[in-house]
Order: C-alpha cells, then structure tokens, then sequence
C-alpha cells in the first residue's frame, strides 16, 4: 500500500491535519484509526462546551466530530478504521487488522494518537484493589456510550476537567457524588466547570485533599480521605471515611507515545510528547505530530487548530523535503513547558507558541525575549496552569539566529 | 445584595458579581446578558443521552435545542429517559418537539447509523 500523507489517529488532531493537508492540494491521504468509527475521545463527550473558538457555537463533543466526520467523507481521504498501527519509520507504516498486517510508504506521516489517563498505579493509592474504581473517561465511556452505571454513591479524586464533567454525569444519571478531592490547593479543571458541574449541584470540593486509603475486598465500600500540608503530607486528625461503591480517578492525562519512543523521536520529558517546531514537524523527517500526542490540550479548538498547522506543515514537506537551521524556545520564569520547542528558519508565517504557567498568578505579564531583548510583551487578567495560553508572533518579529526564552511574572494569587 | 458567580459562557470563565441588577466583572456582553439572567431565572443546556433501538451503538447522544430553566433540569431528564429512538438517525435531529413541557426541543448531537 501507499499514500502521500499517512495519519495515524482518527479523533479531531487526525481528522483537521487530513483535512487541512487535503484543502492544501495533497490528495492522496489515509488516516488510520483503531476504533471502529472516527471521532476519538469527542465520541464519549456527550456534553457540549465545544467549537466556540472555531465555530462560535457551544457544540457538544459528538457535534464538534461530526462537522469532521461529514467533511472527510466528502473529501475523498481514505480512512481506515478498526486499525492498530504496530510500528513507524521515516516514510513507512506498520499496521494490522482482521485482513492482516499491511505494510504502508508513506510520503510524510502525522502522528495524531491523542493521549491516554494516568492510572491509580500512576499515583500509588495504597490500600485494597477491589472493584469499582475506575479512571474518569473509563466511566465516561461505560455511561455515555454503553449504558453502563458503574456505581451509586461515587467520589471522584481529581479535579481535572474530565473529573467535575463525570460529577454532574453521575448525578444526572441518578448517582450521589459525594465529593471532589484534589491534591493541590486549586482546581485543574476550568473555573466554568466548576461552577455548572459542581456548585449547581452542591457537590464539594475538597481542595488540598486526598484519598489516603481504599476499603473493601471484592468491591469497593469506601475510601479515606485526609487533608494534605504544603508538602503534600496527609494531616492525621483530618482522615475521614466516606462510604461509596465507585471511586474516580481523574488525576491528569499522558500523551500516547509508544509508537513515537520505539521510532527515537526526541522528546520534551516536561509535555512527555515529541519536540515540534512551528510546523509541529519532529526530529525525524517526513514525521510530524499534532493534538495531545504532543501536549495535553484544555480545549478541542486548540487542538484543530495545532493540527491545521501540522496538515500545513506536511503538505509543504510533500512539496519540497527540506529543512532549514533552528532556533530553540525555552521556557522562562514560571513557565511549564513551551509548544513549539523549536523554530526552524526561515519563519514566514505568524508563529503561535502554547505554553502553561507553573501556579496561578494575578495580573501577569508574558513577555518573549532573546538573549536579553524584548519581542513582545502581554498583560491578561490571570494565568492558571489549567489554561493554556496562546501568543502569536510575527515573522518579522523573531530574530536571524539565537534563542527564544518565554517568561511570566505576577502577583502570586 | 450582590450575587457572584462564574461565568459558564466560554472557556475564560470570569467572575461576575450583580448588584441592584448591574453586573460587574464580565469581559464581553455575552457574559453581561448571562449574568442578568443567571439572577433572574437561570438556564442550563441538557446533555444526556437515550435509548437507540436498532443502531451501531445503545445510546445516543442529544441535547436540548436552547437551555432551559435550572429549576427544570430534573423533568427534562426524566422526560428525556423515558424515550426510545430508531436508528438511523441524522445529527440535529429533533428527538422531541416540546421536552417536558419547555416549548425547548431535544435534538441529535450526532449521526447514528442502523446497525
Ligand atoms: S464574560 Fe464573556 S469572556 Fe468572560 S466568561 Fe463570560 S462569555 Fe467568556
């Protein structure tokens, strides 16, 4: 087999870099999906919220798919589904299904696998291993796509986005949550789902707060939680039993990487995803990446967004395989990690860098520097780590050589 | 009396405070009419899903058209589990014209094959 962009991926980093490669004149593409129907992750996200950066419509996950799903079906790309990609090489691609293994050249490859969530083993809960617990999006599934209730009386550890959207789930679907607990002092969820999934239905969140012990042999009859210290230490006097039969966890989320580490593509041990440059192409030729398979995103939007550019960003590699110098971006003062991690030369479009703060600062000031001198500078309301940010930079803006630190200052919070 | 409140409209979620009905700390007018109503009479977006009969998957995924009230989530949920769907199905579709008696209508929030 052979085509000349081959995407692996069929959620919305796959579908928007096809279609963009596709509107960009490529016309010979294949997405791969090991899911029997396209969409990813956005398949289980039934509540709406999405698409209001790109379409100015709050849409719901299935809608926000759908609108690719429709596009790609009358576009003539070649999909694939029900298929595991095995194995990747610059121009090559390994993959199996019920008809057998199929051996794929490929002009140039987007990886697009999304990401994956961290596990109890991931954080080391001790205590017993009954059933009943459960990641968020495992539940999220099991409810919303196979009509499963996986229990009745529920607290959830984490207050990621996918955490307080399951709190509101599961009370809708008749379930009691009795709390949200979250290690840290704030929220990682958005300020918005917290309020409509939390406050409208009197859930509490516990901030500072965590599970310290799991109950039960056969199924789970209640965990302990207990208040933390600034350095994460459980208070003793602040244990407390809770009864429930399901525990969720929704402790944060892991950029699906195997295929990626077994190729040696160079990666950011901060987003655990490839080093992209603007073009999200990564250190191995003809391999791009896009979507949270490079970085966890907040916001669906941004992904599309990021994988126009990847699908950009391979159509000219498919035109003309050459790559120029490059330029590192670092992160500075209270930043986390930067997107892309590198520029390559000569830059001649607008340059969008996506980083996240390391804690919540008010009244903070972005500025992109090098080597001591100033690009530009930005002032917003607040940065929460939770919320990635966006700065877009102009070409003529970015220098010939050297550098590019970005950093953060503001009032602590 | 002052009411705070997070906005749900977008992503940014700012926090508005409304007082003798005058709202204070939005940053675009789609925040300042929400803050207004949110006092007045809130309204929420339903999402849930219902029973899908002869399709790929069990369930299918809907939502209200408009929000409606807060206080009639509830009944619009228990409206909403008690109907059934055949597959196919086209995404907008309107599942139920008048859900619980909102004069809102329950649509598709995707496309559903038969099986
Ligand atoms: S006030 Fe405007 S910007 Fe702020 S959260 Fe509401 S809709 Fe968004």
């Amino acid at each position: 087999m052979k085509a000349d962009l081959v995407v692996i991926g069929g959620g919305p980093a796959g579908m928007g870099a096809a279609l963009e490669a596709h509107r960009l004149g490529v016309k010979d593409i294949l997405i791969i999906e090991r899911d029997f129907s396209l969409g990813g992750i956005l398949q289980q996200c039934i509540h709406n919220g999405f698409g209001l950066h790109l379409f100015g419509e709050e849409l719901t996950g299935g809608e926000y798919a759908q609108r690719f799903i429709d596009e790609l079906a009358a576009s003539g790309i070649r999909v694939l589904t029900d298929t595991m990609v095995m194995e990747v090489d610059s121009g090559w691609v390994r993959a199996v299904n019920t008809q057998g293994v199929l051996e794929i050249e490929a002009g140039a490859i987007i990886l697009a696998m999304g990401c994956r969530e961290r596990t109890r083993g991931a954080i080391n809960i001790p205590g017993t291993r009954p059933a009943g617990i459960y990641t968020a999006g495992a539940a999220q599934r099991l409810i919303n796509m196979e009509g499963f209730l996986p229990g009745r009386r529920a607290v959830i550890l984490g207050s990621g986005d996918i955490g307080l959207i399951m709190a509101r789930r599961l009370t809708l679907e008749g379930a009691k949550v009795e709390a949200v607990a979250e290690l840290m002092p704030w929220s990682n969820g958005l300020a918005r789902n917290i309020a409509q999934c939390l406050e409208d239905f009197n859930i509490p969140l516990l901030l500072s707060h965590t599970v310290v012990d799991i109950h039960g042999t056969k199924h789970l009859e209640g965990v302990t939680l207990a208040q933390v210290d600034e350095s994460f230490r459980p208070l003793p006097d602040s244990r407390r039993y809770i009864p429930c039969d399901l525990l969720l966890l929704s402790v944060g989320l892991l950029p699906e990487n195997e295929l990626s580490q077994k190729l040696g593509i160079e990666m950011d041990p901060v987003t655990n995803g490839p080093l992209v440059d603007q073009n999200l192409h990564t250190s191995i030729n003809g391999i791009f990446a896009c979507g949270n398979v490079v970085h966890v995103h907040d916001l669906v939007d941004f992904v599309t967004l990021e994988s126009r550019r990847a699908g950009a960003g391979a159509a000219a590699w498919l035109r003309k395989s050459y790559r120029g110098q490059t330029m590192a971006v670092t992160p500075g003062e209270n930043i986390s990690y930067v997107v892309p991690q590198r520029l390559t030369l000569p830059v001649q479009e607008d340059v969008t860098f996506l980083f996240r703060v390391k804690r919540p600062l008010n009244k903070p000031v972005f500025t992109i520097s090098t080597q001591g001198e100033q690009l530009l500078m930005l002032r917003r309301p607040v940065a929460l780590p939770a919320e990635m940010v966006e700065i877009k930079l102009s070409p003529g803006k970015i220098p010939a050589g050297g550098d590019i630190t970005i950093d953060c200052r503001g009032e602590e919070r | 009396m002052t009411k705070t409140m997070t906005c749900i409209v977008c992503p940014m979620g700012c926090q508005i405070s409304v007082a003798e009905g005058e709202a204070r700390g939005y940053s675009c007018p789609r925040g300042k009419s929400w803050a207004e109503q949110e006092v007045s009479k809130p309204m929420r977006t339903l999402t849930t899903t219902v029973l899908l009969i002869g399709g790929e998957y069990p369930l299918l995924p809907v939502r209200t058209q408009l929000p409606v009230p807060k206080s009639k989530l509830m009944d619009c949920l228990r409206h909403a589990n008690s109907l059934r769907v055949e597959a196919p199905v086209e995404v907008g579709q309107v599942i139920c014209p008048d859900l619980a008696e909102t004069g809102v209508s329950l649509i598709a929030a995707r496309t559903a094959g038969g099986q």
